[in-house]
């Protein structure tokens, strides 16, 4: 095993500066030791700790609306104690920013205070007084455009948005609202390549694509997709490099046979004890 | 022979003395969903896996209830197969019996099959009680990870016959107190063989040996993923870690070239509606 020499923790500025010279950014999903050491090791910039993958991967629900505050707080925490580079991102769960200002600050510093560098937050209608708030209150917003779930649950499934003239530039309308409201980050999902291309001319956001939505500083595959392992109904499953799921399952089925041959442990495997102790043991329980 | 349905206590007791069980780990929905396609028997999630794999720690302790209930829950409802066995997080069970079966209920309620507590001594007289509850109990006897500051780290337990008298004594002691099964962790072979011949019961070994009725190993040493703390004895059968790195590689590498959308999931818009929105945001 190597690890990645540590680069020092990434900072919002790190990111903008990576917009302005046209390095695109990399963004991945992480929950616990596992998937930040991995996405740490592989050079990826932002950590997000999404609600729609504690939901969908983790915990098995089928909405990320599901996630408690608990929940969330939870593999956000893990993460944040874990990663030593990684920009973190801490998902707003659905019903903890919704009911006024003074509940969003609130949540949000709390994110802040399991250690994350940025909340998220869905955009929602509420979202740029929410925004405003929090962004007044020295907290980074991130936020989340498009199909989102949110989009997606009142669509009924529907995982694109902006194909038409005007659904196209009321985001654009969106995303200059946000950002005078305050935001630093979009993660744009399911819209066309033109329309991310225009809302990153037209604002200082830096801009992540996510879902088939090209054309941003920055892209977001989630790590479960990745590595290919089992992630139940993610519209970001877009492509896979490794094939986890099968090479655990052999691992694992491999291992359990050897067992069952008594081919495993091995002596390599056990701790074992002196002649003589063993025969004084013996001498003691006869 | 693999059993289809969801295996029981009685059915991995039955396999002493003529099939060696396996007892792994899971830490999430996904993971479960490997486990229980594999033909493992067993599988554990409690207070190591939250404290270590999700959160990060070198040692169990820092669990607490609420944080593994967390994901012991849908673990529970995903594993349609393997055996799902818990241990309590410490300092949930030690004060008093009540505590002890309060904080079993609770991990019964999440849908565990049963639970485990580490240790002997004061821990008999819990187990007696929870099992006297009606919930299900292993043991744990050896390095038991909660623990290792009595113990002095993670280390060896048994190479002095005095020390190995004794984990006969308290294994005999947490048979008659109850206990279903009993992890046997870092105990000399010999000295295990001859506790798996004494007990009625199964033992599964963890550095204890080919003689125990049967073998832990964590899934993450399995697959050769990392840990906080790297296992002394684990066998990996993979190396999970090194093709993970060049799977998020060669994504990241595919995110800088920009192209990481495949052309045809790229969503697209018609020219005429694209020259319609240019003239809305002029």
């Amino acid at each position: 095993m190597s690890e990645a020499v540590p680069r020092g923790k990434l900072t919002i500025r790190d990111l903008q500066r990576m917009r302005e010279r046209s390095e695109p950014i990399a963004v991945a999903t992480a929950y616990d030791y596992v998937t930040t050491k991995l996405i740490e090791a592989a050079g990826i910039e932002v950590a997000l700790v999404s609600d729609w993958g504690i939901a969908t991967t983790l915990l098995g629900y089928r909405m990320s609306s599901q996630v408690t505050w608990d929940e969330a707080l939870f593999y956000l925490t893990g993460v944040c104690r874990i990663a030593e580079s990684a920009w973190i991102v801490g998902s707003l769960p659905f019903g903890s920013y919704q009911v006024s200002d003074g509940q969003a600050v609130r949540n949000a510093a709390k994110i802040m205070k399991a250690g994350a560098d940025a909340v998220m937050l869905e955009g929602l209608a509420c979202s740029v007084d929410r925004v405003r708030s929090i962004s007044r209150s020295g907290i980074i917003c991130v936020v989340y455009l498009g199909a989102t779930p949110h989009y997606r649950r009142i669509m009924g499934g529907r995982s694109s948005l902006g194909q038409t003239a005007e659904e196209a530039a009321q985001l654009v309308r969106e995303a200059q609202e946000l950002e005078e409201a305050g935001a630093s980050v979009l993660i744009l999902e399911g819209i066309p390549h033109r329309v991310a291309v225009t809302i990153g001319q037209r604002t200082d956001l830096v801009t992540v694509g996510s879902g088939g939505t090209r054309g941003c500083d920055g892209q977001l595959l989630t790590t479960h997709s990745v590595l290919g392992m089992p992630e139940a109904m993610s519209p970001m499953l877009l492509r896979t490099y490794a094939d986890f799921e099968s090479r655990m399952l052999t691992a694992l089925d491999e291992w359990c046979s050897e067992v069952r041959s008594s081919d495993f442990p091995t002596s390599k495997q056990t701790f074992s004890i002196k002649d003589d102790e063993f025969e004084r043991f013996m001498g003691m329980i006869q | 022979m693999v059993e289809h349905r969801k295996l029981t206590i009685r059915d991995i007791q039955a396999k002493k003395g003529r099939e060696k069980i396996t007892f792994t780990s899971v830490n999430d929905v996904a993971t479960a969903r490997i486990v229980d396609a594999s033909t493992a028997d067993m599988a554990g999630a409690g207070a190591v896996v939250a404290a270590m794999s999700i959160m990060g720690y070198t040692r169990s302790l820092p669990s607490v209830m609420e944080q593994v209930l967390i994901y012991l829950r849908p673990i529970a409802e995903t594993l349609k197969r393997a055996l799902l066995s818990a241990t309590l997080p410490y300092g949930t069970y030690q004060a008093s019996n009540e505590d002890a079966i309060r904080a079993g209920i609770e991990y019964m309620k999440a849908g565990v099959d049963c639970i485990k507590i580490e240790g002997a001594g004061i821990m008999v007289d819990r187990i007696r009680a929870v099992v006297q509850a009606g919930i299900p109990c292993m043991g744990h006897i050896g390095m038991a990870p909660q623990q290792i500051a009595a113990i002095g780290g993670y280390r060896v337990v048994g190479r002095k016959a005095e020390t190995a008298a004794q984990l006969l004594r308290d294994a005999l002691l947490l048979q008659d107190a109850g206990v279903w099964a009993m992890e046997v962790e870092c105990v000399p072979d010999r000295v295990a063989e001859v506790i798996t011949q004494r007990l009625q019961i199964p033992t599964i070994g963890t550095g204890s040996g080919v003689g125990c009725d049967g073998q832990g190993l964590m899934t993450m040493d399995i697959w050769g993923l990392p840990q906080p703390v790297a296992p002394r004895l684990a066998k990996q059968y993979d190396d999970l870690y090194s093709l993970g790195v060049e799977a998020l590689t060669s994504y990241v590498r595919d995110v800088r070239a920009g192209g990481v959308v495949p052309a045809e999931r790229t969503i697209c818009m018609s020219d005429e509606e694209h020259n319609r929105f240019m003239d809305m945001v002029g």
